[in-house]
């Protein structure tokens, strides 16, 4: 019976490190579809000035996982428009959508929000291409703290359940 | 397509309902302006439909889904004063910016004028035969603005095309045809083909060359260069089906660049549209024989 609790508090706690580390991979990979995205958006504005509905309609199916989530939820939403500015959809969409992603970047896709569609070209490029380097260096920077720190965010949770196993022996 | 419906759908919600409340599907406008009450256009007169002034933010919120949030894409318009959504077309009036002399884009829009076309089957019916009585010749179609040429227009055009003519038509608005990505929303016949987006003049010497047209249609002649094209049309070897603003044809003689197109034997017809008693009157004038 000892023998089973123990080993139920081992598997626990190394699944729970596993969904830390899978939580960080998600961050990790929604960080860089948005980068991708963004620098998709920058290329087919500035090329083509390609109006906004047709935009994200592509990007919906070009991007993958939240971010994709976030465009089909954009351009499920455009119809509103009118009832609600953009700059609203675009923040809502994001809130609801991108839950990986921190406060800090979350208020720098609304920002980008506000300027899309709203100013002429060369400060939509501008805003895009801010907001895509600063998603870029976070993902540098969670990329450099996943690498250093995942072995730790795996054993951590680990170590500490065979702790409590020894305790409770 | 049902224009009036399209035309509500722009509308902020509380202006949607008590338009829709209204209930004035024949209107020929829907318009705006900062500070006053909305109104809708009939039969030449503005009627207020809500008694709370229209507000800037509502003003924006309807440009901006006109636009589809994407002012970068629609610019072209904006600088002629007018944006296209869905075959209507919205006037635009407001604190402009420059760009030399020309409108550059608009700092406030303070005023919308929501134009609702009409499609009214058969309209050219009653006029056709005195009007070509012998097979297609080129036409003037003339009225002040608001006038019903554009509905005129639309009906003759299609009524052509139905009878076996090819028509090449320069929308550059796209309030003819309201055409967008799936072709034109007006039915203008099984033999029209129909070129948006592109300034009227320089879109009929494009169809000319490349669709080869028997008649060519232009709506709103209103410069020198389009005159121009006019002129090199009717010495083309196709008919014209052309239409400006002008209450009667002696006005028309005394405009500077429209002067010509009466004068010159260029057209052998004038369709003139004026209102009586609130109601459109059509009259035909033979130019020439």
């Amino acid at each position: 019976m000892r023998l089973c609790g123990a080993g139920a508090i081992l598997l626990g706690s190394l699944c729970f490190g596993l969904l830390l580390v899978r939580e960080r991979r998600r961050r990790l990979d929604t960080l860089r579809a948005m980068e991708e995205a963004l620098r998709l958006m920058e290329g087919e504005l500035s090329l083509r000035g390609t109006a906004l509905p047709e935009l994200l309609c592509w990007l919906s199916g070009q991007s993958r996982g939240s971010t994709a989530l976030f465009f089909r939820c954009l351009t499920a939403s455009m119809p509103r428009l009118g009832e609600k500015s953009f700059a609203v959809l675009w923040e809502e969409a994001a809130d609801h959508c991108l839950p990986e992603l921190s406060r800090g970047e979350l208020d720098e896709l609304s920002q980008l929000g506000r300027t899309l569609g709203r100013f002429a070209l060369p400060e939509q490029l501008n805003g895009l291409k801010s907001c895509r380097v600063h998603l870029a260096a976070r993902l540098e920077e969670e990329e450099r703290k996943y690498r250093n720190e995942k072995k730790l965010t795996l054993c951590l949770p680990t170590a500490a359940g065979c702790l409590l196993i020894i305790l409770l022996l | 397509m049902n224009a009036w419906q399209e035309a509500l759908g722009l509308l902020p919600e509380p202006l949607r309902k008590a338009a829709q409340d209204a209930d004035r599907p024949n209107s020929e406008e829907i318009r705006l302006r900062i500070g006053q009450r909305p109104t809708l256009l009939e039969g030449g007169r503005e009627y207020a439909f809500y008694q709370q002034p229209v507000t800037g933010e509502q003003i924006d919120r309807i440009v901006e889904k006109a636009s589809g949030a994407s002012l970068h894409a629609v610019l072209d318009a904006l600088r002629e004063g007018y944006l296209g959504y869905r075959g209507l077309r919205l006037g635009l009036c407001g604190i402009c910016t420059r760009e030399g002399v020309k409108l550059g884009g608009f700092r406030r829009i303070t005023s919308l004028a929501i134009r609702i076309p009409h499609e009214v089957r058969g309209l050219s019916r009653a006029w056709f035969s005195t009007l070509y009585p012998g097979g297609f010749c080129s036409t003037l179609v003339l009225s002040p603005p608001g006038g019903g040429k554009t509905t005129a227009m639309r009906d003759l055009i299609r009524e052509l095309s139905e009878r076996g003519y090819r028509i090449a038509l320069a929308d550059e608005r796209g309030e003819i045809s309201a055409s967008d990505s799936e072709g034109a929303r007006f039915d203008l016949g099984p033999h029209c083909d129909v070129m948006t987006g592109l300034p009227k003049a320089e879109a009929a010497a494009l169809l000319l060359c490349s669709m080869n047209p028997e008649i060519v249609a232009m709506d709103e002649i209103t410069t020198a260069h389009e005159v121009e094209m006019v002129e090199r049309l009717c010495c083309s070897g196709v008919g014209v089906l052309a239409s400006c603003h002008a209450s009667e044809l002696d006005e028309l003689e005394l405009h500077p660049f429209l002067s010509h197109l009466a004068a010159d034997g260029l057209f052998s017809r004038a369709l003139v549209i004026s209102r009586r008693d609130g109601k459109r009157a059509y009259s035909v004038k033979r130019l020439r024989e």
